[in-house]
């Protein structure tokens, strides 16, 4: 058992720190969270020339096929340094249902396309009224001539406002499990409806009305599909999971900053002992969602769905309850500042509320992984 | 970066759960089940025995002084398996402190006489570190131990002394050196309890036992090679031995084995002819214990592991002191929630192993409550949660 990084994810994590630290800092991370669209292109395609949209595509198709452990090392720095571009979606997500979905050409395509940086791709699974869970969609896919037509309608479809083409689930008609469509942005009979998220970056709700899609665009389907589905929305979790992480771990050194260096009653507020014993609980937090976050990891590559997703939810739990915490408490220590657009915690806090909602809530998470106990109850 | 435990590990457990599963007698393991031992208790005694005859009764030892060798990796197999198949555990302070310390500082002499009776579970041992006046602030303690030609001349007082009225021996902080630095004249010493001039005044618990005591040392004459190591020395054979020793605290053995309970009683236990474990809100408060565990166990494993961090090991320990000592507490009340009004029952520590067993109280409700109440000092034994949160606040960000 060995917690270390390998050294070609020292690398990695040197490298994604010093782009965090030379490309996004923090005034560049607000103005870009503040102006058109949440996103910049100069950015992802930087981030694209590091190789960091490969990670997740097998090699025989022209990728890197890194272990999970490397996309987790990326996005924990990635998470601390506030980057909002695409890449759990691009890069995890898309990458993992292209990787392993059927069809030829067009499959390929993208998955070129989204490997390189050219394309960004969103995922839109989310229904109103429905929890991350609560299969299958009501989204509807039926077969018409050579092609397919979806109706139905998604919500707060992360990233799908700058998103090239989009990775559309639904039930098919006739069919067990889960289909996934590739609709590009475009297409007749997708309308968007786009608006910005609390924390700058951008979601829309997706409107399809009879959206008709070429038949080589049904890139997952049956049972299978559903499980390709599954285990790629597994690995986008831990993704997820892992930017909290480096998310908490910034919000922590923020705090514990601006404590020693906020000065009142004549010394830092790092100086009482209400503040370190606040402190102290961040700590503890931190370190306890590292650990279970590890866990998660470890359970990643697990052929039993059970398993992974036994692992991603107490991972969900304690770090959504542990997310809270340090960024909540983390604008408490900065007092007024903290509630203010200029200072970096109130982004940890509201990038944190967006991230933990990606995947189903702690609610969801207490009560799925309570259902897998292997205890039999 | 891998978490696979290798084979032989998977091999190594099979091979303790065996050797427990068939050695591990059933009276001593009921005992265990119903927390029925007193710290003297015969029994914890008998199975050190066995586990002594097999080689494994100081897993962490050097091999030189009993140990075996294993890596920390196959300590915590060890421990883990032991636990889940209710053997007992044995008292902390002779095995983990005592021992260590005189095998790290202490002289040929003491060596050759203490570590083993140790080994070998022989005596019981007390442990006299708090003073009335010294208990998060110990660099504070008063007990005075100076020298007079071959012997040291204690006096003062101890509190919170665990078993001190049936123990053999105890190991004492004392100050040898009254005019330096509170911390600097501090020295361990190893007391024989039946001396002249020890007296031990047991205290009445919260849960109605009295293991706990008060220990009055008047005058009492100590042979000077009793010293372990160098006088003034005490605190950095304490601080020493932290540094080796950080997952102890997290007690995860004691926690996994505990929610297993929790889930035992709540599968047996019914409201209305539903099953406690059934209950929507028992269950969620249940899973998220469950989840708060595994997350300390991979935290223990981090530092099992030897993850490098930019973190103060310091803080990092006593991360697990606080989510362990939290556990204990939301555990032993998860356990205390699914008994409902029969968690009000008093039985009396003493008697447990006696307690009539019926249909209407089986025997996985006995002792609970006693142990949840003394799990409120979970969070006072060991440095309180408010001394470990200063802790991690120094260590971590220099404050």
């Amino acid at each position: 058992m060995d917690f270390n990084l390998s050294p070609e994810q020292q690398l990695l994590r040197d490298s994604a720190t010093r782009f965090v630290r030379e490309r996004h800092p923090f005034e560049t991370r607000r103005a870009i969270a503040n102006g058109a669209t949440g996103y910049s292109d100069g950015l992802w395609s930087a981030m694209a020339d590091l190789g960091w949209l490969m990670l997740n595509v097998p090699e025989d198709q022209g990728g890197l096929g890194a272990p999970m452990a490397d996309t987790v090392v990326l996005m924990h720095t990635l998470g601390k340094g506030l980057v909002a571009e695409p890449v759990i979606n691009t890069g995890v997500w898309a990458a993992c249902l292209l990787a392993g979905g059927e069809g030829g050409a067009v499959r390929r395509h993208w998955l070129d396309a989204s490997a390189s940086g050219a394309a960004r791709l969103a995922v839109a699974h989310r229904e109103n009224g429905r929890s991350w869970q609560g299969l299958p969609p009501a989204t509807r896919a039926r077969r018409d001539g050579d092609g397919y037509l979806l109706g139905g309608q998604k919500i707060a479809v992360c990233d799908a406002p700058v998103a090239d083409a989009l990775l559309i689930t639904a039930a098919e008609e006739g069919q067990p499990g889960l289909a996934v469509f590739l609709v590009e942005r475009n297409t007749p009979g997708l309308v968007r409806d786009d608006y910005r998220l609390v924390d700058g970056s951008a979601a829309s709700d997706l409107t399809l009305l009879d959206c008709r899609v070429p038949a080589a665009n049904r890139l997952l389907a049956g049972e299978e599909g559903a499980a390709t589905f599954a285990a790629a929305s597994d690995r986008a979790h831990l993704a997820v999971l892992a930017t909290l992480a480096g998310l908490m771990e910034g919000s922590l050194e923020l705090a514990a900053d601006y404590a020693r260096t906020r000065r009142q009653f004549g010394q830092p507020i790092a100086a009482f002992q209400a503040i370190q014993h606040l402190l102290a609980d961040m700590f503890v937090a931190c370190q306890e969602s590292q650990s279970i976050l590890f866990q998660a990891l470890a359970a990643i590559d697990s052929p039993d769905a059970a398993r992974r997703q036994r692992a991603l939810s107490a991972a969900a739990v304690v770090m959504g309850e542990g997310l809270r915490f340090v960024t909540e408490q983390g604008i408490q220590l900065h007092g007024g500042y903290g509630v203010t657009d200029e200072y970096a915690i109130s982004h940890c806090h509201r990038r944190g509320m967006v991230l933990a909602q990606w995947f189903g809530d702690g609610d969801e998470h207490l009560a799925r992984f309570s259902r897998l106990a292997p205890h039999g109850d | 970066m891998d978490f696979h435990f290798d084979a032989s590990l998977d091999e190594f457990r099979r091979e303790v759960r065996g050797f427990v599963a068939d050695n591990l007698p059933a009276h001593i393991a009921a005992r265990q089940r119903h927390k029925s031992f007193a710290p003297d208790d015969l029994h914890t005694a008998e199975w050190q025995a066995i586990l002594h005859r097999r080689g494994w009764s100081v897993p962490a030892w050097p091999v030189e002084h009993g140990g075996t060798g294993w890596s920390p990796l196959q300590q915590f197999v060890f421990n883990d398996e032991c636990a889940a198949l209710d053997a007992p555990v044995f008292p902390w302070g002779p095995r983990d402190m005592v021992g260590p310390i005189l095998y790290t500082f202490g002289s040929e002499a003491l060596k050759a006489r203490f570590l083993p009776m140790i080994r070998e579970g022989r005596h019981y041992w007390c442990q006299g570190f708090s003073e009335p006046g010294s208990g998060s602030d110990l660099a504070s303690l008063r007990t005075t131990a100076l020298r007079q030609g071959d012997r040291y001349i204690v006096n003062g007082q101890k509190i919170w002394t665990s078993g001190a009225a049936v123990a053999r021996f105890g190991f004492f902080l004392v100050k040898t050196d009254t005019r330096c630095k509170p911390q600097q004249g501090i020295s361990f010493l190893i007391i024989d309890m039946n001396s002249p001039g020890v007296t031990v005044r047991p205290i009445p618990q919260i849960d109605g036992d009295d293991h706990l005591c008060e220990v009055f040392l008047d005058n009492v004459e100590v042979p000077a090679e009793h010293l372990i190591g160098e006088e003034g020395k005490g605190w950095t054979y304490a601080k020493h031995l932290l540094d080796h020793e950080r997952t102890g605290s997290a007690y995860i053995f004691w926690n996994k084995r505990e929610l297993a309970k929790a889930r035992e009683i709540a599968r047996g236990e019914y409201r209305d002819g539903v099953a406690v474990i059934d209950s929507e809100p028992f269950r969620a408060r249940l899973a998220r214990a469950e989840a708060r565990l595994i997350a300390l166990e991979w935290s223990v494993l981090r530092i099992l592991a030897d993850e490098q961090s930019h973190w103060h090991p310091t803080a990092l320990a006593s991360c697990l002191k606080v989510r362990g000592a939290q556990l204990q507490q939301e555990i032993t009340a998860l356990q205390q929630e699914a008994m409902g009004v029969k968690a009000l029952r008093y039985m009396a520590p003493r008697d447990l192993a006696d307690f009539p067993v019926s249909a209407l109280w089986p025997d996985y409700l006995v002792g609970k409550t006693s142990v949840a109440l003394v799990a409120r000092a979970a969070t006072l034994y060991g440095g309180t949660l408010q001394i470990q949160r200063g802790i991690i606040a120094r260590a971590a960000f220099g404050i």
